[in-house]
């Protein structure tokens, strides 16, 4: 038994039932190389002085999800009048931010954040998978309706519906009508981050240049993907170079999810398979571990309310003096891998959405003067507590109809008998 | 035991009588993935669904039935 389950049945040891932890921890035997990884993240700021002046910041946190386990562990740089003792997240998308007010500064002011970040394979299946959920006809849950809406760079126009149209003439079910418009990005698009207009995903801007970079292949097809009625949403946060330890990260990476009628949220990484063509099967409802999300979203209100108009996309600080776009701010990005915790087996395994992971040890993140937690609160474990009758006949029950595996049996097992178990 | 990411606990004994009075609805819940393919190896066992496989009132799909010692088992996938 893991000390981690020992201590599990410690407590459950003093109540007769049956106890489910949905989101246990397990050894990480057993798991193959490269599903997940593990590193320390550093994301670094530095604002330009304003002597007589206060310039807003706002900085994009990661937060832990299906795919990922991110702890916020320290935040350095600002002082107590500077910064709220807490994230805060938009309302139209829950992205979580941290923001900051730097008043007459006579010296550039850094901040730094340090994660550490398990980010693990993230899969829905192949296309052959996907193909089970290959229907058309039914309605999109109201809470992804924003994501079948436009954004302001990602119109949904008569261009775009009537080249959905063609792009998907023949195909039935969103499945097929989701691969056709992937497929159509891939082979018309190139990564190419040459000339100017570029990065800002400007889905029409994509469209008649044939090149950019992952945002604008992405808006591109959720432009398509809305077109057809198929809710789509954009992702963004960083790449981790495949191959190397540590070292800088020169700039952000960004990929889509569509939504599944009886599945839910599919990823596409249409860029990276371009760059790889040898995984365009892969990246059409999968993601690599080479990675760490930090938003989702277009056109994004900030918290509290930027002076400015909506924000393109959230990835580095968004900053404003007097109530308009403040530019003199310098961002720097690094990693560290490390290796693989325990805590990785928290993740789903592919093809499947867990329960979001349990935050692990201290999540404190703490200012230079020792501000309080400013990580999100998280309820993520669930104990569920029933009564049974027989240990042995019903852990035999659990293999043999769930394929359970029993670990540890105690006890006589018999009505009557104190205190036997089964883990 | 357990499988995957659910792992279970199951317990015997004297205390089970700190429950008499309680309510005996107990309900164990799961969350999987392909729940297509438990349903169907559940099925296979011989076991009574005494609720069919179905789209929940909330975004997913579930079905239910009772381990020996009467418990309601839930298995669901969300949407």
């Amino acid at each position: 038994m893991t000390g981690a389950a020992a201590g599990c049945m410690t407590a459950l040891l003093a109540l007769p039932f049956i106890a489910v932890d949905l989101a246990a921890r397990t050894s990480t035997a057993g798991s193959a190389p490269g599903e997940a990884r593990s590193f320390e993240f550093v994301y670094q700021v530095t604002v330009d002085p304003v002597p007589a002046g206060k310039v807003k910041v706002w900085i994009p946190v990661a937060k832990s999800d299906a795919n990922q386990e991110v702890v916020l562990k320290s935040v350095s740089g600002l002082d107590v009048s500077q910064v709220d003792s807490r994230t805060r997240r938009d309302s139209e998308y829950g992205n979580s931010v941290l923001y900051a007010e730097i008043a007459n500064a006579q010296a550039p002011v850094t901040v730094t954040l340090t994660y550490e970040v398990t980010r693990k394979e993230y899969s829905r299946g192949g296309l052959n998978d996907l193909m089970r959920y290959n229907r058309d006809d039914d309605p999109a849950p109201p809470d992804v309706a924003r994501f079948l809406a436009p954004d302001r760079l990602v119109p949904i126009n008569d261009r775009f519906k009537t080249m959905a149209a063609e792009i998907t003439r023949g195909k039935n079910g969103d499945v097929a009508k989701a691969y056709a418009i992937y497929d159509y990005v891939f082979h018309n698009l190139r990564y190419d981050k040459s000339g100017e207009g570029w990065g800002r995903g400007d889905a029409i801007w994509a469209c008649d240049a044939k090149h950019g970079n992952c945002t604008d292949f992405h808006s591109l097809f959720i432009a398509l993907m809305r077109a057809e009625k198929i809710p789509a949403r954009f992702e963004i946060g960083f790449p981790l170079p495949e191959g190397k330890t540590d070292g800088e990260i020169p700039g952000y990476h960004c990929w889509a999810e569509f939504y599944l009628s009886g599945l839910g949220w599919v990823p596409v990484d249409i860029s990276e398979a371009w760059k790889n063509p040898a995984k365009h099967d892969f990246f059409f409802g999968s993601l690599d571990t080479n990675r760490v999300q930090f938003t989702i979203g277009r056109d994004l209100v900030l918290n509290p309310p930027q002076s400015g108009p909506p924000v393109n996309y959230l990835v580095y600080p968004y900053a404003e003096l007097d109530g308009q776009p403040y530019d003199h701010v310098e961002k720097k990005f690094s990693f560290h891998e490390v290796p693989v915790p325990v805590a990785q087996a928290l993740l789903p395994v592919p093809g499947q959405k867990a329960l979001p992971p349990v935050h692990s040890g201290s999540a404190s993140a703490r200012g230079q003067r020792g501000r309080g937690d400013m990580t999100e609160p998280q309820f993520l474990k669930a104990t569920v507590v029933i009564p049974v009758s027989d240990i042995y006949d019903t852990t035999a029950w659990y293999e043999r109809v769930l394929g359970f595996e029993t670990r540890y049996v105690h006890g006589q097992g018999r009505p009557g008998d104190d205190e036997d178990f089964a883990t | 035991m357990g499988r995957d990411a659910i792992e279970v606990h199951f317990h015997h004994g004297r205390r089970q009588r700190v429950c008499l009075g309680a309510p005996r609805y107990r309900l164990l819940y799961l969350r999987v993935g392909g729940i297509d393919s438990v349903y169907a190896g559940v099925k296979s066992q011989g076991v009574a669904i005494t609720r069919e496989l179905r789209h929940e009132n909330w975004p997913a799909r579930g079905f239910n039935f009772n381990d020996p010692s009467g418990n309601d088992v839930h298995i669901e996938q969300p949407d």
